[in-house]
C-alpha cells in the first residue's frame, strides 16, 4: 500500500525502543496493581484487573422493570444471564449515558458477577501502589463509596470488592 | 196729460199734413180733370184730324179712280182700292172713337154719302172694265158726284166745326178750374206757411235753447269737463225735463266716477266701487278695472321681486362665469403654450424614431452574426458535456473502488478492536495467572500493540481514504459542477439562442414598429399642428367668451337697476 505514512516505522522503532528498555519498576518489589482502565463520561477510571472477568463488547441488553435505577438490565453472556449496571448511578454522574453502549466490563468475586457499561477501554497498566492518592474532592459521595485511590494521570481507581460486596448491588439469581 | 214734445211735434205734423193733403187733393183734382179735359181735347183734335185724313183720302180714292179710268193702269186701281179701304178705315175709327151725339149723327149722315159716293165710283170703275166709258162720262157730267163730294165737305166741315167748339169750350172750362184751384192753392199755401211757421218757430223754441243749453254741457262733458251745474230748464214736463234730469244724474254718475279715477290715479287702488245697476256699463268697468289693476299690481310687485332677486342671481353667476371664462382663457393659452412644447418633442421624437429605424435593422443584422457563434458554442458545450461524462464514469468507478476499501478498512479496523479486545482480556488473565502470566502478559501486550498498529493503519488508511473520498467527493461535485455549468453554459447557448432570435424578431419589430412610429410620429406633427391651430381658435373663442361675459355682466347690471326700478314704481301703490 503505497499511501501508508512515512512515519510509520518511526513509530514502530520507538516502541521497540520502548520495549527493550529493561522494566527496573517491573523487578522491583513494591506492590504494583494491575489496572484496567476506562473511561466513563470522559472520567478515567480503574479496576483491579484481579476482579475483571472479561471485557466484552455489549450484544442486546433486555431492560427489565421494576429494578433499581441502576441496574441497566441483562444480557446473554455465552448462555448465561448477566446482570449490566449503570456507573453513573453508581457513581453518582449527572452526565447522560450514550445511546450506543459497546463495552461491558464483567466483574466477577466469590458468588456475585456482573458487568458495568463502559464507554471506551483505555487499556491495561501497572501502577505501584505508592502511586495512589486517597483524596479526590470532585468524586460525590456516592462514588466515594467505592473509591479506592487515585492514580495518576486523574485516574480514578475503583473498589471492585467494595461494588461486588455491596449488599445494594447483590443480585439473588435464585429465589426461593 | 203731459203736454210731451213728440204731442207737439205730432200736433205741428198732423196740421202741416192735413193742409198738405188738402192742397195735394185739390191739386190732384185738378189735375185729373185737367188730363181729362186734355183728353177730350185731344180726343177732338183726333176726330178733327181723322176727319181730314178721311176727306183726304177720299179725294185720293177719287183721284186714282179717276186715273184708272184715263189709263186704264192696274196701278192706279190698285191705288184707288187702296184709298178706298183707308177711308172706309177711318171711319171706322171715327165711328168708334166719337163721344158727342152730334156729331155722332153727322158722322152718319157723313158715311152715307160716302158710302154712295164710292158707290158711284165703284160704278164707275165696274163701267170701265166693262167699257163703258161713255156711260160713266155722261154720269158724271150729270155732277152727282160733285155735289156728293160737296155734301161730304159740308159735313166734314160741320163736323170740323163741331168739334172745334168742343175744344173750344172744354178748353175754357179748364182754364176757369186751374184758375180757381191755383187761387185756393196760392191761399191756402200761405194760410199753411204762416201757421206752421208760428208752431214751429214756438216748437223750435221750446226744445232747441234747452237743447242748446244741454248740448254747451253735453259739449263740455265730451271735453271732459265736468264742472258745470246742471242746465235750468224751468217747468215743464216734457221729455226736455226728463232729458235733463238724465243729464243731471248723467253729470253727477260721471263725476263720481271721475272722482273714482282720480283716486285710482292717485295709486289709491283700495277704492271699493259700486256699479250703480246691472247695466252701468263705466260702473262694472271701474270695479273690474280696479280689481284687474289691484291683481295686476299685486302680480307686479310679486314678479318685480321675483325679478329682482332673479336678476341678482344673474348678476352673481355672471361675474362667477367671467371669472371662470377668464381662468379658462388662461388655461386655454397655457395648453397652447404647452402644445407648442409638445410639438417640438414629436419633432424631435420623429428624428429619434428614425435613428432607432437604422439601429433596429443593424441589430437585426448583429442578431444573424451572434447566431452563428451560438450554434458553434453549442457544439463546444456537446463535446465538453461529452468528456464530463466519461470523467463522472471513472470518477464513479473509482468511488466505488474506495467504498471497496473502506469497507475493507471498516473490517479490519473491527478486527484489530476484537484483537485489542481480545489483548486486554489476555492481559487480564495474565495478572490474574499472576507470576506465571508474565510471559502471556508479554504476548498479550504484543497482540495489543499489534491491534494497536492495525488501528493505527488503518485509521491512516482511513483518513487517507478520507482523503481520497474528498478528493472523489470534489472531484464529482467538481465534475458535477461541470456538468452543471455545461448545462447551464448549453442552457444559456440555448437561451441566448432563443435570446438572439428574439432579438433578431424583436429587431425585426422593431425594425417595423419604428416604421410605424415613423409614420405615426410624422401624422402626429401634422396632428399637432392642427391641433395647434384649433387651440389658437380656442383661444381666440375664449376671448370672445370673456368679452361677453363681461357685457352679460354689464347687461344684467342693469337689469338689477331697472327692476329696483320697477319695484320702486310698483311699491307705491295701496292695494289695501
Amino acid at each position: 500500500m503505497s499511501h501508508i505514512p512515512d512515519n510509520t516505522t518511526e513509530i514502530l522503532q520507538a516502541r521497540a525502543r520502548k520495549l527493550a528498555q529493561p522494566r527496573a519498576h517491573s523487578e522491583e518489589q513494591t506492590r504494583h496493581l494491575d489496572i484496567t482502565c476506562f473511561t466513563v463520561a470522559q472520567e478515567c477510571y480503574g479496576f483491579e484487573s484481579r476482579f475483571i472477568r472479561e471485557i466484552i463488547p455489549v450484544s442486546q441488553i433486555t431492560p427489565l422493570p421494576g429494578v433499581p435505577a441502576f441496574v441497566a438490565g441483562i444480557m446473554n453472556l455465552r448462555g448465561r444471564i448477566l446482570c449490566l449496571m449503570e456507573p453513573r448511578h453508581l457513581l453518582g454522574l449527572s452526565a447522560p449515558a450514550p445511546k450506543e453502549r459497546s463495552l461491558v466490563i464483567v466483574l466477577a468475586g466469590a458468588d456475585q458477577e456482573f458487568g458495568l457499561l463502559i464507554d471506551t477501554l483505555t487499556g491495561v497498566c501497572r501502577l505501584p501502589l505508592h502511586s495512589l492518592q486517597e483524596h479526590l474532592p470532585t468524586l460525590s459521595d456516592q462514588g466515594r463509596r467505592y473509591l479506592h485511590g487515585i492514580g495518576p494521570e486523574q485516574l480514578i481507581l475503583l473498589d471492585a470488592q467494595a461494588m461486588l460486596l455491596d449488599p445494594r448491588l447483590r443480585i439473588e439469581d435464585e429465589i426461593d | 196729460m203731459r203736454w210731451t214734445i213728440g204731442k207737439k211735434l205730432a200736433t205741428l205734423v198732423g196740421v202741416m199734413l192735413l193742409t198738405l193733403g188738402t192742397i195735394s187733393f185739390i191739386t190732384y183734382s185738378n189735375i185729373d180733370r185737367m188730363i181729362s179735359n186734355t183728353g177730350q181735347v185731344t180726343h177732338t183734335f183726333t176726330m178733327i184730324n181723322g176727319n181730314s185724313h178721311l176727306i183726304t183720302q177720299l179725294f185720293a180714292a177719287e183721284a186714282a179712280q179717276r186715273g184708272y179710268l184715263m189709263s186704264g193702269n192696274p196701278d192706279y186701281l190698285q191705288a184707288y182700292r187702296d184709298h178706298q179701304s183707308q177711308t172706309r178705315r177711318y171711319l171706322t175709327n171715327l165711328h168708334a172713337s166719337v163721344r158727342s151725339n152730334d156729331t155722332r149723327a153727322l158722322l152718319s149722315a157723313l158715311e152715307g154719302k160716302l158710302n154712295s159716293r164710292f158707290d158711284s165710283l165703284d160704278l164707275g170703275v165696274s163701267m170701265y172694265d166693262k167699257g163703258q166709258i161713255t156711260e160713266y162720262q155722261k154720269l158724271i157730267q150729270q155732277g152727282v158726284g160733285l155735289r156728293l163730294m160737296n155734301e161730304v165737305q159740308e159735313n166734314q166741315q160741320q163736323i170740323e166745326q163741331l168739334e172745334q167748339q168742343l175744344a173750344t169750350q172744354r178748353q175754357q172750362e179748364l182754364l176757369e178750374s186751374n184758375h180757381i184751384a191755383l187761387n185756393f192753392i196760392l191761399w191756402a199755401t200761405l194760410l199753411t206757411l204762416l201757421g206752421i211757421g208760428a208752431g214751429s218757430f214756438y216748437l223750435v223754441r221750446s226744445i232747441s235753447s234747452p237743447l242748446h243749453d244741454l248740448t254747451a254741457v253735453a259739449e263740455r262733458i265730451s271735453q271732459g269737463d265736468l264742472s258745470l251745474p246742471p242746465p235750468q230748464i224751468g217747468q215743464r214736463s216734457d221729455e226736455i225735463a226728463i232729458l235733463a234730469q238724465a243729464f243731471t244724474r248723467m253729470s253727477g254718475y260721471l263725476h263720481s266716477m271721475s272722482e273714482v279715477a282720480k283716486a285710482l290715479a292717485n295709486n289709491q287702488l283700495q277704492a271699493d266701487i259700486t256699479p250703480l245697476s246691472e247695466r252701468d256699463e263705466l260702473g262694472h268697468a271701474f270695479v273690474a278695472m280696479t280689481s284687474n289693476l289691484r291683481n295686476l299690481v299685486t302680480e307686479v310687485q310679486e314678479a318685480a321681486r321675483q325679478i329682482s332677486g332673479s336678476s341678482s342671481q344673474i348678476a352673481a353667476l355672471t361675474s362667477q362665469l367671467a371669472a371662470s371664462s377668464t381662468e379658462t382663457a388662461a388655461a386655454v393659452s397655457e395648453t397652447s403654450t404647452t402644445l407648442e412644447e409638445i410639438k417640438v418633442t414629436a419633432q424631435q421624437v420623429n428624428q429619434k424614431s428614425a435613428f432607432v429605424s437604422d439601429s433596429a435593422r443593424s441589430t437585426a443584422q448583429m442578431t444573424q452574426h451572434g447566431q452563428k457563434s451560438v450554434g458553434d458554442t453549442l457544439q463546444g458545450m456537446h463535446k465538453i458535456r461529452q468528456q464530463m461524462d466519461f470523467i463522472a464514469e471513472s470518477i464513479v468507478r473509482l468511488s466505488e473502488q474506495s467504498m471497496a476499501i473502506g469497507e475493507i478498512i471498516t473490517s479490519v479496523s473491527d478486527l484489530a478492536g476484537q484483537s485489542n479486545l481480545l489483548a486486554v482480556n489476555a492481559s487480564i488473565e495474565a495478572a490474574k495467572a499472576g507470576e506465571h502470566g508474565k510471559g502471556f502478559a508479554v504476548v498479550a501486550q504484543e497482540v495489543r500493540s499489534l491491534a494497536e498498529q492495525s488501528k493505527e493503519s488503518t485509521e491512516q488508511i482511513r483518513r487517507i481514504l478520507n482523503d481520497i473520498q474528498k478528493a472523489i467527493s470534489g472531484a464529482v461535485m467538481a465534475t458535477e459542477q461541470g456538468g452543471k455549468t455545461v448545462e447551464i453554459g448549453v442552457q444559456q447557448s440555448a437561451e441566448t439562442e432563443t435570446a438572439i432570435q428574439t432579438i433578431g424578431q424583436g429587431a425585426t419589430g422593431t425594425v417595423q414598429a419604428a416604421a410605424q412610429i415613423l409614420a405615426s410620429t410624422n401624422e402626429q406633427v401634422a396632428g399637432l399642428n392642427q391641433v395647434a391651430i384649433a387651440m389658437d381658435n380656442i383661444r381666440g373663442a375664449s376671448d370672445q367668451i370673456v368679452i361677453s361675459m363681461r357685457q352679460a355682466e354689464e347687461a344684467t347690471a342693469s337689469l338689477n337697476q331697472m327692476s329696483n326700478r320697477m319695484w320702486d314704481l310698483v311699491e307705491r301703490f295701496r292695494i289695501r
